[in-house]
Formats: structure tokens, C-alpha cells, sequence
């Protein structure tokens, strides 16, 4: 009796007494976790989704700037001020960050873009075309033509502008835009390509220069840039990258912001967030319809046994015993649930973590959080999810039958055994 | 100033419009001036039907006939200041020319308003260029006025309840203060508006543009009152944008004639490329 086993192997004794009851409660929890297992993982890997399709297109997922940049948008807050910053070792350091997948310069203006027909208000950006490539996706979105090249005076036009502005391949565009100095910067610019990024506001106002053709026109400087966007290996290490490199590149100039997205695109936090709300629903939910389960199960077992029980408390058995008895019957049978949903859960995980379904031929690709997404039915690797999961359908099979358990030391003994 | 004025996201409150400016810089200055017929009598309380009156005469100084002159505008940021010699010409409120004289680099660059368009000429890259709607929140050449500040259209006296808030004494000066209200369906963006004119001889001296929410927003400020082809007008104007504090574009009236007898012809965007 003093083995500590003991009440495990009662407890292992009694599921087999009616084994057909027992494998039927435990598939019962088993499709439970295993559903879990899955949406929550689905649900995981379109949140990671959905934060990566929000920040590759254009925002980045680390970005730099002069702290006083936003949201004015000041020509002359560069980063690092009036002295600028030597722009090609701040690349150069950051891309040093083990982390750092790619970093890209640019400079922003706003003007008016003319073409022979008609003119239209433009919101003008200067980039490095070769750079903003390891950063951001949305170049992959030029339908014609390419990209502007140096010292070319090309721009690239989002489609809906250059709809509107009846240009094409080929044709000149005047931009004119106020440059740094107070005067009216103005060039002749010939369109290299169109865009579609997908974001309606900026295909229809998009300007995209080579950075040296912008800093001329906006008489700006060479080591004058607006923003330095970063793109990083895994998004939710960003913060923790956006400190370091603050850190690292602090001696290359004074005013200089380094921001994770989860700063600069705080609706894409809340998004995750919700993610996340989602699947402790689910969790609940699943887990809910599980305990009242496990609690029939231990209920109908534990009258079953009246007698047994009035046996064992007749002889003297302490009611704490008899309780771990229930409640290690429903921690077998928790366990064994686990066992079997890992079991029909884990080819259905791993099939969808290596070969995602991918659901665009049905659902299309849709525009959300400025971020073109495609909807995919891909499990994120996590084994966050599984041992939430675990964990918290063992600890419910317990908990359930704490009750069946109270029921258990409350037999009166002598009407039990009498038979009444 | 704003770099990005064609699109910063909310424009303060100063940009949005400044119904009398319009006609303040490109109609210049054309006085219907008839100091006779209301002598600046400073006894008795001002009637409203006197002080509409005072009004209207303040608004047509500002607004004018047909013109033409000469103006230096200066505009001084945070960042830089610069001066620009201008020649403009203005028909009523709807058609006026202005063309930069100097600096050189950008001699030639006009702008043309007839109705509610503006286009502008480059001759840099010898094109002519009309604003489009979005852009028309823009700073135009550079100064503290917006291409919307041009083309806005209203009345003081049409469009706003007159009422004398002061009158007396102020700084030495005998002066009305008029505090000027929208009409409820008057076109008008600002909230409320203060008037100063001088009693002397009615010129104004200071216009104080409040925002929606009764949030001062720009003053104006008029001085140098000089006889110009025979009318006594306000020769310096300048406007100082309540959210930058220290900043200003100030325009001075060096020539100025009246009635000129331009016919709307005139401008024309030939003309704006300069051309006969």
C-alpha cells in the first residue's frame, strides 16, 4: 500500500475494466488536441503571414530615421540632421547584424508629376534599386518596363497614376516638387516602368526615382537620406534587433531613430494579438467540451463502484487515497489522450509545415494591412502550441474529475454494502 | 515649411484656406478708396450698416480692380530665407499673372490663375504645368501660401457676420476691431476672423485668421501705407503662420498701377509662357 504508484496503477487497472469506454473517451480528447494542435498552428503561421506580407512589400521590418521625421515628414530631417550621415558605412554596419537580411536607403519628396495631358499630385521616393530588392517586395510588382536606373532621370509609376496621367513606357514626365533650399525643384523625367503594388493609395500617387536623381532635385546631399529600412531573418525579433543596431550605429550620427515595426506598424500588433486571442478560444473551447467529457466518463465509473468504495473506506482507506485514485485514472486517461492525438495530429502538422496548401486558386490574393496576402494553410513551427496544448487537456481530465472524486469519498459505506 | 505639403497627411490649419489672401497677393492692391464718403468720425458708437461698410471698403483695397505692379516677396523659415522680385497683374478676383523677375535661376517661372486653375511655367524644362486638385495644398514658390490660398473666393462682407468688438484706442491708435463670423452655409474654412483698421484713414492694420476650433492660425499684418497711383494702400503685407513661430512671407509693393484695362485675354497660357 505505500508503493507511490499505487494510485497510477489502480488508476490503469480501472480504465481497462471497460476498455471500449475508455479508448472512446480518449479519441474523444484525442480529435480535441488535435484540432487544437492544428487550427492554433494554422492560425499561428497566418498571423506570421500576414506580419510578414505587412512589412516585406514596403514598411521593412526595422526602420531609421531622424527622430523628428514622422509624421511631418520635414525635407530637411535626414537622419543624423544637418550633418547627414555617411550613408554607405551605416548600410554596411547594419548589415554586419547577423539578423539583418538586407538594408536599403532612401528619400521621400512630395510634388506635382506632369505629363503632356494632364498632372497629378505625387508622393516621390528615392531608393536604391539593387538595395531596397533585399528588403522589400514590392519592385516584384512592375508589370512593365524596370525599375529606375542611375543617372538616368527614370522614374517608375504606379499603374493607377500613370493610368491617370495618360503616360506610358518611354514617354517624359515633369516633376515639380519645393526642394530643400526654398526653391522649386523641377526636372524632365522619362517613365522606365509601372508598378502595382496593390496598396490603392500608393499606386495612385507613387513616384519612384533612383535616390541620387531625388536628392538633385530636392537639392539634398548625398549623405542626406530620410530612412534606412531593414529587413531582418525572423519579424519578431525585431525589437530586439532595432535595440542593438540603436547600440551599434549610435557614434554614426546623433538624430538617428531605430524602430521595430511592432512601433511603427502598431495595428499589425494588434493583429497579432488577436491571433493570439484566437487561439486561447479555441483552446477554451475545445478543452471546455473535453471536461465535461472526462467528468461523465469518471462520473459513471465512480458509481459504478459504490461498492468498491464503501469497501475500501470500510477497511479504512483515507479519503485522500481514494481521491488520487479517481483523479489518477483521469490523468492516465489525459495522458493516453495526448499520446494518440500527437499521433493523428503530427503527420497532418508536419504535412502542413513543409508542403503548405496553398488556398489562392479559391480565396485570391488579398490586400491586407498595406500587405498583398495569400491565403496558405501553412502550420508554424512552434512547440509553443502542442505543449499548451498538452499541458492544458491533462490538467482539464484532472480537474474534471475532481468532482467524480468527491462524489467517491462521500458513498456511504454501510448503505453501499448493504445494497440500498 | 512643410516639404511635403501636396500630401502631408493633416494639413495645419493655417493651409487650409485664406478666403481674402487670394486677392491680397495676386489681385494686388486696388483701392476703391472714397475716404470722403466715410469720414472717420470718432464720436459716436459704430452702426453695423457703418461697420459693413468700413468692412467692405477694407475688403476691396485688398481685392481690387484691375492691376499691375511690381512686388518683392521674402520668405523667411527656420531653415532659409529668400526674396523674390515679381511682376503681377490681376483682372477682379478671377484671372491674375505673376512672373518672377530674380532671382535668375528661376526668372521666367509664372503662374497663371484664371477662375479656380493655377498653372504654373517652368522654363528650365519649357513646360507648362496645372496643379491638379491634390496638389493644390502645396506652398507656392516656396512661400507660406498655399496654391488654395489663391484661388479661394469669399467675401467678408458676403460671408461673415460683421460686429464691432472694439473701438478705441490702441497702442496710441484709434482703431475698430471687428470680429468677423461665417455665415452658416458661407464657403468659408476659417472659424472666426479679427479685423484692425485704423481710424485715421481706414487701412488695415492687422487680420487674425482663427481656426474651427477658435485656435489662432495666421495673422496678417499690414503696413508702409504708401499712395500708389493715387490711392493710399498698405504697400507691406505679412503673414505669419501661428505654428511656425519665427517664420513669415512678407510681400512688398514697390510699383503698383490701377484700372488698367487688361482685357481677360490676357491671361492666357501663352502669355504665363511668356509670350505676347
Amino acid at each position: 500500500m505505500n508503493d507511490r504508484g499505487f494510485w497510477l496503477r489502480v488508476g490503469w487497472r480501472n480504465l481497462g475494466r471497460h476498455r471500449r469506454r475508455t479508448v472512446i473517451t480518449a479519441m474523444a480528447l484525442a480529435w480535441g488536441f488535435a484540432a487544437v494542435v492544428l487550427f492554433s498552428g494554422i492560425l499561428e503561421g497566418m498571423g506570421s503571414d500576414f506580419i510578414r506580407s505587412g512589412t516585406d512589400l514596403m514598411a521593412g521590418q526595422v526602420r531609421i530615421q531622424h527622430p523628428a521625421y514622422e509624421p511631418e515628414r520635414e525635407i530637411w530631417d535626414v537622419i543624423g540632421g544637418d550633418d547627414g550621415v555617411p550613408v554607405a558605412e551605416l548600410l554596411s554596419r547594419i548589415r554586419a547584424d547577423p539578423e539583418v537580411l538586407g538594408a536599403a536607403p532612401r528619400v521621400y519628396g512630395a510634388g506635382i508629376i506632369a505629363s503632356d495631358s494632364t498632372s497629378r499630385g505625387g508622393l516621390l521616393m528615392g531608393i536604391d534599386p539593387e538595395r531596397e530588392t533585399d528588403v522589400t517586395h514590392f519592385l516584384s510588382g512592375v508589370l512593365e518596363g524596370s525599375p529606375p536606373e542611375e543617372g538616368a532621370y527614370q522614374v517608375l509609376l504606379g499603374q493607377e497614376l500613370a493610368r491617370q496621367l495618360r503616360t506610358a513606357v518611354g514617354e517624359e514626365v515633369v516633376l515639380v516638387a519645393p526642394s530643400a533650399d526654398g526653391a522649386m525643384g523641377n526636372e524632365l523625367f522619362t517613365v522606365s516602368g509601372i508598378v502595382r503594388t496593390g496598396i490603392p493609395e500608393v499606386d495612385a500617387a507613387q513616384v519612384v526615382l533612383h535616390i541620387e536623381d531625388l536628392q538633385f532635385l530636392l537639392a539634398l546631399g548625398a549623405g542626406d537620406v530620410h530612412e534606412v529600412v531593414v529587413a531582418l531573418r525572423n519579424p519578431w525579433d525585431a525589437t530586439e534587433v532595432a535595440d542593438r543596431l540603436a547600440l551599434d550605429l549610435a557614434d554614426l550620427a546623433s538624430d538617428m531613430e531605430v524602430m521595430a515595426w511592432q512601433e511603427f506598424r502598431p495595428e499589425l500588433v494588434e493583429f497579432a494579438g488577436l491571433i493570439g486571442g484566437m487561439n486561447w478560444l479555441i483552446l477554451i473551447i475545445v478543452f471546455l467540451m473535453a471536461a465535461f467529457g472526462v467528468a461523465n466518463t469518471m462520473l459513471m465509473a465512480t458509481f459504478e463502484r459504490r461498492r468498491e468504495f464503501a469497501v475500501v473506506k470500510a477497511l479504512g482507506m483515507r479519503p485522500g487515497r481514494i481521491v488520487a485514485m479517481v483523479v489518477g485514472e483521469a490523468l492516465i486517461l489525459g495522458i493516453l489522450a495526448v499520446l494518440a492525438g500527437a499521433l493523428i495530429s503530427l503527420p497532418l502538422v508536419l504535412w502542413l509545415m513543409h508542403y503548405p496548401v496553398d488556398l489562392t486558386p479559391i480565396a485570391g490574393e488579398q490586400m491586407f494591412m498595406d500587405g498583398l496576402f495569400r491565403f496558405v494553410l501553412r502550420v508554424e513551427p512552434s512547440w509553443d502550441i502542442p505543449i499548451r496544448s498538452a499541458v492544458g487537456l491533462v490538467v482539464t481530465a484532472v480537474l474534471a474529475a475532481l468532482y467524480p472524486a468527491l462524489r467517491a469519498i462521500r458513498v456511504p459505506a454501510a448503505e453501499a454494502l448493504a445494497g440500498r | 515649411m512643410c516639404q511635403d505639403p501636396l500630401h502631408a497627411p493633416p494639413p495645419p490649419p493655417f493651409r487650409a484656406s485664406t478666403p481674402r489672401l487670394a486677392a491680397a497677393i495676386l489681385a494686388t492692391v486696388t483701392v476703391v478708396l472714397s475716404a470722403g464718403l466715410f469720414p472717420s468720425s470718432a464720436a459716436a458708437q459704430t452702426s453695423p450698416t457703418e461697420a459693413n461698410a468700413i468692412v467692405r471698403h477694407v475688403d476691396d483695397l485688398l481685392r481690387g480692380e484691375s492691376s499691375h505692379g511690381k512686388v518683392r516677396m521674402e520668405v523667411v523659415t527656420e531653415r532659409w530665407t529668400r526674396t523674390m522680385e515679381m511682376e503681377m497683374w490681376s483682372l477682379g478676383q478671377d484671372y491674375s499673372l505673376v512672373r518672377v523677375l530674380s532671382p535668375s535661376r528661376e526668372a521666367g517661372t509664372a503662374t497663371l490663375k484664371v477662375d479656380r486653375d493655377i498653372w504654373n511655367y517652368l522654363p528650365r524644362v519649357d513646360r507648362t504645368i496645372k496643379v491638379p486638385g491634390s496638389g493644390m495644398g502645396g506652398s507656392w514658390m516656396g512661400s507660406h501660401f498655399t496654391y488654395d490660398d489663391l484661388v479661394r473666393e469669399s467675401s467678408m462682407v458676403d460671408d461673415y457676420d460683421i460686429e464691432v468688438a472694439f473701438e478705441g484706442a490702441r497702442d496710441g491708435t484709434e482703431v475698430w476691431e471687428f470680429a468677423l463670423t461665417p455665415l452658416p452655409e458661407a464657403p468659408v474654412v476659417w472659424g472666426r476672423l479679427e479685423l484692425v483698421v485704423r481710424k485715421r484713414d481706414r487701412m488695415p492694420l492687422e487680420a487674425r485668421y482663427f481656426d474651427d476650433r477658435g485656435e489662432l492660425a495666421r495673422t496678417m499684418t499690414f503696413s508702409e501705407f504708401r499712395t500708389m497711383d493715387g490711392r493710399l494702400v498698405p504697400t507691406r503685407l505679412s503673414m505669419h503662420p501661428e505654428d511656425k513661430p519665427g517664420e513669415r512671407t512678407t510681400l512688398h509693393y514697390e510699383d503698383l498701377e490701377f484700372e488698367t484695362g487688361l482685357p481677360a485675354s490676357f491671361f492666357s497660357l501663352q502669355r504665363l509662357r511668356g509670350g505676347p
